[in-house]
């Protein structure tokens, strides 16, 4: 079956069983297999190009409306196809994780920008990142002091985002910037999409531990915008954030569940190698049993999360479940390759080793990215057990 | 795939929490009969399955109900036999619900099958133990010989799981609102406890361990009539489970303080019978050993929950 189909929007199981036979029996696609990169930057571009082989296929056209060059169809098709991506051993492209997270928003908040510019974000021609933290504003996302002035018909931005995600490379950034008084918390926010080219942009990228640029601090000296590029409603950028990280709060689990999987596929096989020479060391084999069963519960939370925003249902402060599930799985995985690959992982020189190392080390974010473990703990607390808040009498 | 919608399930829950709390001498299963309890399990076997045993244990109630559950699942001809359960099994051959006084047969699985013998010859004492308030039996003493019934004891074993997993979820539950319930009223240093973030954090992941437990259970529930895929879900769901208590009363029982270790205050008793179910039919820290072994011995990595199936 071709993937433009048209009764590929309304029957899922079609689609899949669709999407997996391209996959795996697709030619062109075996330089995305087993490679590892030299560079993050690397790795993003070539695997913006899995997006344009995917696109030219129709298949990850699917799930995005006609208006931004989609097919149509649902959320559950994306899902479906980053599922299937990781299961035939391929990757999820890296410039999809933004594109999930900002996507849907942009296509809900500025339809205009979405039409505009999201086609060539789904044919892998480009990618954005999110800048949302600041060196001031982490956990504390109200507190952020980039600010966004009007003038005339433009918006000029001044300010510093950190720990921008593909950073380095991106071609846009989609900003929550003040445009309120100082003090007016996440009242006076508003979302901005600002192009990498336009001047006053400067981007320092940030390696982390293990040596990867995953990561960005970007400067904005009075950048200018047109008005046009505000994503929904002036100081309404509160509510496009929200709505925003439901997705990041559900696909990103679910993608990071799906390549969790075939990592503890990657996993057994190392370990199969272990067992035939040296043994598994002491307690191993549970650990091992402990990770594939968590990334399945994480598969089966996520899914329920992931189908409830596909219905149109909201996806409330419960869905910090999802977070500390997957913080588990990537922090419980990583330590336990970590500890199964032993001196191959402290000092193995072969690309696959320095893969597990930079891995291990982007694993540690799990805890940090999206809302801290502490933050996701506190949102239970408040909003779903209905604790005291902190600190009152 | 689940029927009733939110308002029913409610209503039922609301009902079986009536059912668990009535003391009167009829017996557990005319109480369920005059609720029309067939009825809702024909309808939605999930939903009402993992209701009635969630509600058996925010209730630590200790009843023969898994003996159906398993036995139906088994083979529904030999509905009103007991069940012996291959746990416990360094203090005697394994254990039965409750003592056998009105049972004929008992079915006890085997590494050949299942074979039925006279319940008459049963040596039993109470289990008592750690969780001295259940009616648990344990068989001391040789098995009598019985005869071979046919029936597949790995699926009435993968239905078992479900039914104790969902028990575990209602023990640590209880357990959880207990919990929520003391940090809101008792104060120090001029706060309520639960406005302290080590309370809250604690109380927080307990929360998430009992949605993970409920998630996999549900994915069990999803591959249940897949013979293959059923057993390896099931173990993984009360694999959670069992973790889940474990995860949740070491938080519950800390933050009540020393009054979570009286006899007189209620928590004990959701500790002691979050513990027991765990061994029951696997405890936690064995059936991820078995996954791990099994893993490295070939069965594949499966996903078990695939995106597209069961959407609404």
């Amino acid at each position: 079956m071709d993937g433009f189909a048209p009764e590929l929007g309304v029957d899922l199981r079609a689609y899949a069983v669709g999407v997996r036979s391209f996959l795996t029996s697709t030619a062109a696609l075996e330089e995305w297999r087993s490679v590892h990169y030299e560079t993050t930057a690397d790795r993003i571009r070539h695997e913006a190009g899995l997006m344009g082989v995917l696109h030219d296929a129709g298949w990850s056209r699917w799930g995005w409306p006609e208006s931004v060059g989609g097919l149509g169809g649902g959320l559950v098709h994306r899902a479906t196809l980053y599922d299937e991506l990781a299961a035939a051993g391929l990757p999820i492209p890296q410039p999809t994780l933004m594109l999930e997270t900002l996507g849907p928003a942009l296509v809900r908040f500025a339809p205009h920008l979405a039409a505009r510019h999201l086609p060539a974000y789904l044919r892998g021609e480009e990618w954005w990142g999110q800048g949302f933290s600041e060196p001031d504003a982490g956990s504390d996302l109200a507190g952020l002091r980039t600010r966004a002035t009007r003038d005339g018909e433009e918006w000029v931005v001044s300010g510093q985002k950190l720990w921008t995600s593909h950073g380095e490379t991106a071609h846009r950034f989609v900003c929550l910037v003040r445009t309120g008084a100082p003090e007016s918390r996440h009242k006076g926010l508003s979302m901005v999409l600002v192009d990498r080219d336009a001047p006053g942009v400067t981007v320092r990228p940030i390696a982390i531990a293990g040596g990867r640029s995953e990561l960005a601090e970007v400067f904005y000296d009075d950048v200018r915008i047109p008005g046009d590029q505000i994503v929904g409603a002036v100081d309404g950028g509160w509510s496009v954030a929200m709505y925003l990280l439901q997705f990041e709060r559900s696909v990103y689990g679910w993608q990071c569940a799906a390549v969790a999987l075939s990592r503890v596929r990657e996993l057994v096989i190392a370990a199969a190698d272990l067992a035939a020479g040296s043994g598994i060391p002491d307690g191993l084999t549970r650990r091992l049993g402990e990770v594939y069963t968590d990334v399945m519960t994480l598969r089966a939370k996520s899914a329920q999360t992931v189908r409830r925003l596909a219905a149109g249902e909201p996806v409330g402060p419960e869905a910090s479940v999802d977070k500390v599930l997957l913080a588990a799985v990537e922090i419980g995985l990583y330590d336990l390759a970590r500890e199964l690959l032993g001196a191959g992982f402290l000092a193995g020189t072969d690309v696959v080793d320095t893969a597990w190392r930079d891995e291990w080390w982007y694993s540690r974010s799990a805890t940090i990215l999206g809302g801290s473990s502490e933050i996701q703990r506190t949102i239970l607390a408040d909003h779903v057990l209905r604790l005291p808040k902190e600190g009152v009498a | 795939m689940t029927v009733l919608d939110t308002e029913a399930r409610a209503a039922v829950a609301e009902s079986l929490r009536d059912v668990f709390a009535d003391d009167s001498a009829r017996d557990l299963a005319a109480r369920l009969d005059e609720l029309g309890w067939d009825e809702v399990v024909n309808e939605d076997p999930e939903t009402a399955t993992t209701m009635l045993f969630i509600e058996q244990g925010r209730a630590l109630a200790s009843t023969s109900l898994l003996d159906d559950v398993v036995v139906g699942a088994l083979d529904p001809a030999l509905t009103g036999h007991g069940v012996l359960y291959p746990s416990f099994t360094s203090v005697g051959a394994g254990v039965l619900l409750g003592p056998v006084d009105d049972l004929e047969r008992v079915l006890v699985p085997d590494a050949r099958g299942v074979r039925s013998v006279p319940a008459a010859a049963l040596e039993l004492r109470p289990l008592g133990g750690f969780d001295r308030h259940s009616a648990w039996q344990v068989v001391v003493g040789a098995l009598p010989d019985g005869e071979r019934v046919a029936g597949d004891w790995v699926a009435a074993e993968a239905a078992g799981r479900r039914a104790v997993s969902a028990e575990i979820i209602g023990v640590c539950r209880a357990a959880l609102d207990l919990a929520v319930q003391y940090t809101r009223d008792r104060r120090q240093y001029g706060r309520p406890l639960g406005s302290f973030q080590a309370v809250r954090h604690q109380l927080a992941e307990s929360y998430a361990a009992i949605e993970a437990a409920a998630s996999a259970l549900s994915a069990a529930w999803t591959v249940s009539a897949d013979p293959a895929l059923a057993p390896w879900a099931a173990r993984s769901a009360k694999a959670k489970a069992g973790s889940a208590q474990d995860v949740v009363l070491r938080r519950t029982v800390q933050v009540l303080g020393a009054m979570g270790l009286t006899e007189e205050g209620p928590m004990h008793r959701f500790v002691e019978r979050g513990a027991t179910l765990d061994q029951l039919l696997g405890s936690h820290g064995q059936l991820v050993e078995q996954t791990g072994r099994d893993l490295l011995t070939g069965t594949p990595a499966h996903p078990v929950v695939q995106i597209w199936e069961d959407t609404p």
